[in-house]
């Protein structure tokens, strides 16, 4: 009984933790401002990409914000539990497809060439599975040479619940020398910040449906999806710096977009910063610079309703 | 917009405002150095029953063939790092004698007298977050052989899950040591067909409920 006691407070503990952590209080969008950047001579990029493969973006359910406490924390914990099984196993065949698939070494490869247009010149580029914390991050903002900053660029790529869309999430920050503190006075905020978030276009009806239709003729449209969403990132990546920190509606409101959150399709506000034939590059409403597939935007503005 | 989003947004500024959490491992300069010790008791349930009619069972030093051979994930304090990991499996395969079979270790991939040789290479272990969970994914191709050479090959998939108690480094290597516990069923499962030389499915998942299951 006093095990189980024990045991209930470590996971209370977890839980508070994690609740004091959603006060994130760093910005999700900072803007380079011109005086740090006719500061950089040249960016030394650093990608991390801890995952090894694909996962399915599972949502734990909310009984613990419903009813709070340990008792909601522990039925989430159940229940996210349950969700994960049933998705690996219904991932299990598929995995067997793409096991020689590789993203990280895709991302280093497509950067490599991709920046040599950045608008700030990448001195180097390093791809690495292991995780920055604080220690690191302070390590190579030390070791930067004078005049060059830290890029820093976090990819994570999943499907969605329901198995219809890639989706890959980019955290992309700029870090001046640890000695040489940003605009906004403080040393552990970034001189810049974005999230990038590319979407595929939605695949099948969902669940084992999708599944065999990304997994047939050896994964073929997954791996080229993927691909997708690399090259997508990066082209957001390229354009970001002259994106605003906030949407302007050009005409007097912003557009619709189609989004799968892996549960339900919702709609996605935003203004478009670049349109392409198939795709659209949209700062949407929560900060995000958004790749959406071109056929999935409404045709309607919010204006036009 | 997703919870899950959330999380592992706040995991990540976590990580960049530097939360200190209990390591039980080395650290180094780039995050912490797990050990990774096989741990035949580290089982999310208790249900093994040894096979009455089982053969030898020889087992290779498993080959780690992952194309991240550096981390298992990460944890509160950084990467989890980890080298070469083959040793972890073959310790997990040699606790099949659990399962009632007679196993020992080999270097040779000749046809054994007797008995099954059992040749793996590991091509995925790590770990992710989910909640309060620590989930962990153990990908394994085995090639079965037996007096008359190559029987089959094989490819294993099992995943473990736990409370994230304290965020210690520890718990991803307990973890882990769970989801190769998941596994050993379904290989003990199938060298009871294989045994006799017949050939069993191309394709065994096993999550935490395929060990009471057998």
């Amino acid at each position: 009984m006093r095990l189980i006691s024990t045991r209930l407070l470590r996971v209370c503990m977890v839980v508070s933790m994690a609740s004091l952590l959603g006060a994130c209080a760093v910005p999700l969008r900072i803007g380079l401002k011109p005086e740090e950047r006719s500061k950089i001579t040249a960016l030394a990029a650093h990608v991390v990409i801890v995952q090894d493969e694909v996962i399915a973006a599972v949502q734990p359910p909310n009984a613990g914000a419903a009813t709070g406490g340990l008792i909601g924390a522990m039925i989430d914990a159940s229940i996210a539990n349950s969700r994960v099984k049933e998705s690996q196993q219904a991932l299990g065949s598929f995995y067997a497809v793409i096991g020689d698939v590789d993203y990280r070494k895709e991302f280093n490869d497509a950067i490599r060439s991709e920046l040599a247009n950045y608008q700030i010149k990448v001195a180097t580029v390093t791809t690495t599975p292991r995780a920055v914390n604080m220690d690191i991050l302070a390590k190579l903002r030390n070791q930067l040479p004078p005049g060059q900053a830290l890029l820093l660029i976090h990819p994570r790529y999943s499907l969605t619940a329901d198995f219809r869309n890639f989706d890959a999430e980019s955290h992309v920050s700029i870090w001046s020398r640890s000695d040489s503190p940003s605009a906004a006075g403080s040393m552990n905020v970034p001189i810049q910040r974005s999230v990038l978030y590319f979407q595929s276009q939605p695949v099948g009806a969902g669940g084992k449906k999708s599944l065999d239709i990304w997994g047939a003729q050896d994964a073929a449209l997954f791996r080229s999806t993927m691909r997708e969403s690399i090259t997508e990132t990066l082209r957001m990546a390229l354009i970001d710096l002259d994106v605003a920190v906030e949407p302007v509606a050009k005409t007097g409101s912003l557009e619709e977009f189609s989004f799968n959150n892996g549960t339900i399709t919702t709609k996605l506000k935003g203004q478009v910063v670049k349109d392409g034939d198939t795709r659209a590059i949209v700062l949407a409403s929560d900060k995000k610079l958004y790749s959406l597939a071109r056929p999935s935007r409404s045709a309607s503005t919010a204006a036009a309703q | 917009m997703k919870k899950n989003v959330l999380i592992s947004s706040c995991l990540g500024a976590a990580l960049m405002l530097g939360m200190a959490s209990v390591a039980s491992a080395t650290s180094t300069d780039y995050g912490s150095k797990v050990d990774m010790k096989y741990d035949r008791g580290a089982r999310e349930t208790y249900a093994l029953q040894p096979y009455q009619s089982t053969c030898p069972v020889h087992i290779v030093l498993t080959e780690d063939a992952r194309q991240n051979k550096e981390t298992i994930g990460q944890s509160g304090s950084g990467a989890l790092l980890t080298g070469d990991i083959g040793r972890w499996v073959a310790d997990g395969l040699i606790a099949l004698k659990d399962y009632g079979y007679v196993v020992d270790e080999t270097s040779s991939l000749d046809p054994p007298a007797a008995g099954i040789t059992v040749k793996t290479s590991l091509t995925r272990a790590y770990t992710w977050h989910l909640s309060v969970k620590i989930f962990s994914m153990v990908a394994l191709k085995a090639q079965f052989i037996d007096r008359n050479g190559v029987l089959q090959e094989k490819y294993y998939r099992a995943h473990g899950d736990k409370s994230n108690m304290w965020g210690a480094d520890s718990e991803y290597v307990t973890t882990m040591n769970y989801g190769l516990n998941n596994l050993l069923p379904a290989v003990a499962r199938d060298l009871q067909s294989l045994c006799k030389g017949q050939k069993v499915d191309a394709y065994t998942y096993s999550g935490p409920e395929e060990v009471t299951k057998k």
